[in-house]
C-alpha cells in the first residue's frame, strides 16, 4: 500500500522530454558512462565536453546529482537546464577520456551552448555566477565534501584509466596551461618562503612529468611570450637574481625538451628565438584537436584572471591539479 | 526480485509495492545508525516515526528525480540500495540542518534587536538595516547573495564533536554579529529570508560529523575514530594538549583546520603572517612530539581528528568566556 502522500507526489511527477534515443554523441550530451569491460566499475553520469572521432575517444565530466555536495570548482545545473529527470552537479575539476565506442551509453539530458559557457567559467573561475550556481570552496578534513571529492576522483581513475593508460601508451599529447610558467605568479607571492615553495613545487613537478608529453600551442608561445617567461630579467625581477636564475634555466629547459610545434607555428617559434624547439607535423596531424585551446585537461586558468587574488596557495592548487591528472594516467 | 523487476515496476508505476518496500527497508537499515534524538524530529525510531522517514525518502526520491538517476546508473541490485541509502542520509542531514539555520537566523535576530540596528516588520517581511543609515526593504538578487557569501566565506564555524553531548553553535555570536554587519554594509540591509538563503549556503561544508554521506549503507554509522578501548586513550592525550594550548593558538588552529590561508588567520588575530607561520610549525612540532609520539602509530588518524574537535570545542568556550 502506497501512502497517500508518496502518491500525491507520484501523481505530480514532471518528466523531461526521454533523450535515450538520440542519434550520435554530441558536446554539451550528458550520458550515462558504463565502467571499462571487466572492469566491474559502477556506471556513472558524465558531460560530454570534446570528442575525438578519430581516436574513439571522448573527453567528459564526472557528474552527480548531490548539490549539496557542490564545491566552486562545480556547475550546478537545475533539471530544466540539463533537460534531464533530474538536476546535476558538473564537476569541472573532474575530467578525462573514455571509449566512445564502448562506454558511452544513452543520453540522459543535454546542455545547451549558454550553460556550456557557464561550465566554463566555473572551470575559470572568471566570474561570480548567482547564489547556488556553484557551491562553495572546500574547507579542508573537517569538510565533509573534501572525502566525497576525493571518491569522485577514485571512480573517475577507475571509470576513465583505461582509456586514459591507453592515451599515454600511445603518445597522445597532453596539452599543458601556460599559467603554470608565468613569471607574474612569484609576483604575487608576498614572502621569499612562499616563492621558494614555488621553485620546489615546480622542480617537483618537472621531475614527476618525464616521460609524459606536453605540448603548448602557439598562442600559448605567444602568451609565454608577452608574460616575459623566456626572459631572464623577468624571472629575476620576480624572484630575485639567484632564484629567479634557476627557475629560468629550469623551466627553459623543460619548454625546449617538451615543446613540440606544428610547421605552421614557425612565426611563433621564429619570435622567440629559443634554440631546441623541436616541430612535429606528423604529431598534429594524428592528434589534431589534442591541440586546441578549449577545455583543456590540464587547467589552471584562473591564475590567468586578474580578478582572483594570487595567494600564496595558488600555486599549489596547480601543481595539485596536475598531480591529481599525472595519479589518474599513471594507475 | 532483481534489479530489473524493480525497473518494471518503476517503468509501471514509478514506486510500486515492491519498491516501496525496498525503500522502508534501506531506510529502517540507515536510521538504525543514527540517534533518533537528532535525526528523528524528538521522536524515537518507532515504527510511526520510521515510516513517515521512508515516506520523506520516497518523496524525495521522486521529486527529485532520484529514482531515475539510479536506475540510470545502478549496476545491480546492492549498488541501487546503496544509492536508495544515499538518499536516506540526504534526507536525515536536511532534517538536522534545517533546524539548525533557523536558529542561527534567531540568533541573529536577536542581535538586531541591538541598539545599533533598525529592525523593521513590513507585510511579512523583517528588513534589519543600521540606525545610522537605515535603508528600505529590496530584493537581493542571486548574484549579490552569492557575492555576500563568497564574502562571509571568511568567518569559520565551529565543528561539532560527535563526542560531545552539547550541539555545536555553529557560528559564535561576534562571527554572527560580523555576519550582519557585513550583509548590511554591503547591501545596506538585509531580510531574514536572505539570511536564511545565505547561511545554507554557508553551511553547505558544514555537516554533523557522524552523518557519513557515503553510499554504503550497511555500515555501522559511529565515527570510526571514536570506537575500540583506545579512545579515552586518545582523547586523555590530545586533551592535556589542548588545554595547555593558549587562546590564540587554539584560534590559530581552529582556523587553520578550515583551510583559511596565513594572511586571513594574521588578519584575523591581528598578528603579522610569518608570526602565524611560525606559530604553526611550532604547533604541528609540539603536537607530533608530545601527541603522536606517544600514541600507537594506528591511532594517529584518530588523534588529529580529536584534535580538531577538542579545538572547535574550545574555540566555542573562548566566546562563553569572552560573554561572561
Amino acid at each position: 500500500m502506497i501512502p497517500e502522500r508518496v502518491a500525491k507526489a507520484i501523481s505530480e511527477r514532471t518528466l523531461s522530454a526521454p533523450t535515450g534515443d538520440l542519434d550520435g554523441v554530441r558536446v554539451g550530451d550528458i550520458r550515462v558512462i558504463r565502467g571499462p569491460h571487466g572492469s566491474g566499475a559502477s556506471s556513472r553520469i558524465g558531460l560530454v565536453t570534446k570528442i575525438r572521432i578519430s581516436d574513439d575517444v571522448v573527453e567528459i565530466m564526472l557528474c552527480h546529482p548531490f548539490p549539496e555536495m557542490a564545491t566552486d570548482r562545480d556547475l550546478v545545473v537545475s533539471q530544466g537546464e540539463a533537460h534531464a529527470n533530474y538536476g546535476l552537479v558538473v564537476q569541472t575539476d573532474i575530467r578525462s577520456f573514455v571509449w566512445m565506442g564502448s562506454q558511452i551509453g544513452r543520453a540522459v539530458g543535454w546542455l545547451s551552448s549558454s550553460s556550456l559557457d557557464d561550465v566554463d567559467r566555473v572551470a575559470l573561475s572568471s566570474e561570480t555566477l548567482g547564489l547556488g550556481r556553484s557551491g562553495r570552496q572546500l574547507r579542508g578534513l573537517v569538510d565533509f565534501r573534501t572525502s566525497f571529492k576525493n571518491e569522485e576522483r577514485e571512480s573517475a581513475k577507475i571509470l576513465t584509466g583505461d582509456c586514459v593508460t591507453r592515451l599515454l601508451q600511445e603518445g597522445v599529447l597532453s596539452q599543458l596551461d601556460p599559467g603554470l610558467f608565468d613569471p607574474e605568479l612569484l609576483s604575487g607571492l608576498q614572502s621569499e618562503e612562499a616563492k621558494y615553495h614555488y621553485f620546489e613545487s615546480l622542480q617537483s613537478f618537472l621531475q614527476r612529468s618525464k616521460g609524459h608529453d606536453f605540448c603548448l600551442d602557439g598562442n600559448d608561445l605567444d602568451l609565454l611570450s608577452e608574460r616575459g617567461a623566456f626572459s631572464l630579467q623577468s624571472w629575476r625581477q620576480a624572484a630575485g637574481s639567484t632564484l629567479g636564475d634557476l627557475l629560468h634555466q629550469s623551466i627553459i629547459t623543460f619548454l625546449c625538451n617538451a615543446l613540440t610545434l606544428h610547421a605552421d607555428e614557425h612565426s611563433h617559434f621564429s619570435l622567440i628565438k629559443i634554440d631546441g624547439w623541436k616541430t612535429s607535423a606528423e604529431l598534429l596531424t594524428s592528434h589534431g584537436d589534442v591541440l586546441s585551446r578549449s577545455r583543456k585537461v590540464v587547467t589552471s586558468a584562473h591564475l590567468w584572471n586578474q580578478g582572483i587574488p594570487k595567494g600564496d596557495g595558488n600555486n599549489e592548487v596547480v601543481f595539485e591539479e596536475i598531480d591529481d591528472y599525472l595519479g589518474l594516467v599513471r594507475r | 526480485m532483481n534489479l530489473e523487476d524493480l525497473r518494471s515496476e518503476f517503468h509501471q508505476s514509478t514506486i510500486g509495492p515492491d519498491l516501496y518496500a525496498l525503500i522502508a527497508v534501506v531506510t529502517r537499515m540507515v536510521a538504525s545508525n543514527y540517534p533518533a534524538h537528532k535525526y528523528g524530529a524528538g521522536r524515537k525510531w518507532a515504527d510511526e516515526a520510521l515510516d513517515e522517514l521512508t515516506q520523506d525518502v520516497a518523496i524525495m526520491l521522486i521529486d527529485e528525480g532520484q529514482l531515475e538517476y539510479a536506475f540510470d546508473i545502478a549496476t545491480d541490485l546492492p549498488h541501487f540500495r546503496g544509492l536508495i541509502g544515499r538518499s536516506v542520509k540526504r534526507v536525515l542531514y536536511r532534517r538536522y540542518s534545517s533546524p539548525v539555520i533557523r536558529r542561527l537566523v534567531d540568533r541573529i535576530d536577536k542581535i538586531a534587536k541591538g541598539e545599533k540596528y533598525l529592525r523593521e516588520k513590513k507585510g511579512g517581511v523583517i528588513w534589519i538595516s543600521s540606525v545610522t543609515n537605515p535603508s528600505k526593504f529590496r530584493y537581493l538578487s542571486d548574484q549579490e547573495l552569492e557575492s555576500l557569501s563568497r564574502t562571509l566565506e571568511s568567518i569559520p564555524k565551529t565543528v561539532e564533536n560527535p563526542a560531545s553531548k552539547k550541539a555545536s553553535m555553529v557560528y559564535r555570536g561576534a562571527d554572527l554579529e560580523k555576519i550582519l554587519d557585513t550583509c548590511i554594509q554591503a547591501m545596506g540591509g538585509v531580510s531574514r529570508a536572505n539570511l536564511m538563503k545565505i547561511l545554507e549556503n554557508l553551511l553547505t561544508s558544514w555537516l554533523p560529523a557522524d552523518l557519513d554521506m557515503s553510499e554504503g549503507y550497511f555500515e555501522n554509522g559511529t565515527l570510526r575514530v571514536f570506537s575500540g578501548n583506545d579512545t579515552q586513550e586518545v582523547a586523555r592525550v590530545v586533551g592535556v594538549f589542548v588545554n595547555a594550548s593558549s587562546d590564540q593558538e587554539v584560534a590559530l588552529v581552529h582556523m587553520k583546520i578550515q583551510n583559511f590561508s596565513d594572511t586571513q588567520v594574521a588578519e584575523s588575530l591581528v598578528i603579522s603572517r610569518t608570526t602565524v607561520s611560525n606559530r604553526k610549525q611550532i604547533l604541528l612540532s609540539r603536537f607530533g612530539r608530545e601527541v603522536l609520539a606517544i600514541l600507537d602509530s594506528s591511532l594517529h588518524g584518530a588523534a588529529w581528528t580529536m584534535w580538531f574537535f577538542q579545538v572547535s570545542d574550545r574555540y566555542e568556550q573562548l566566546e562563553v568566556g569572552n560573554d561572561s
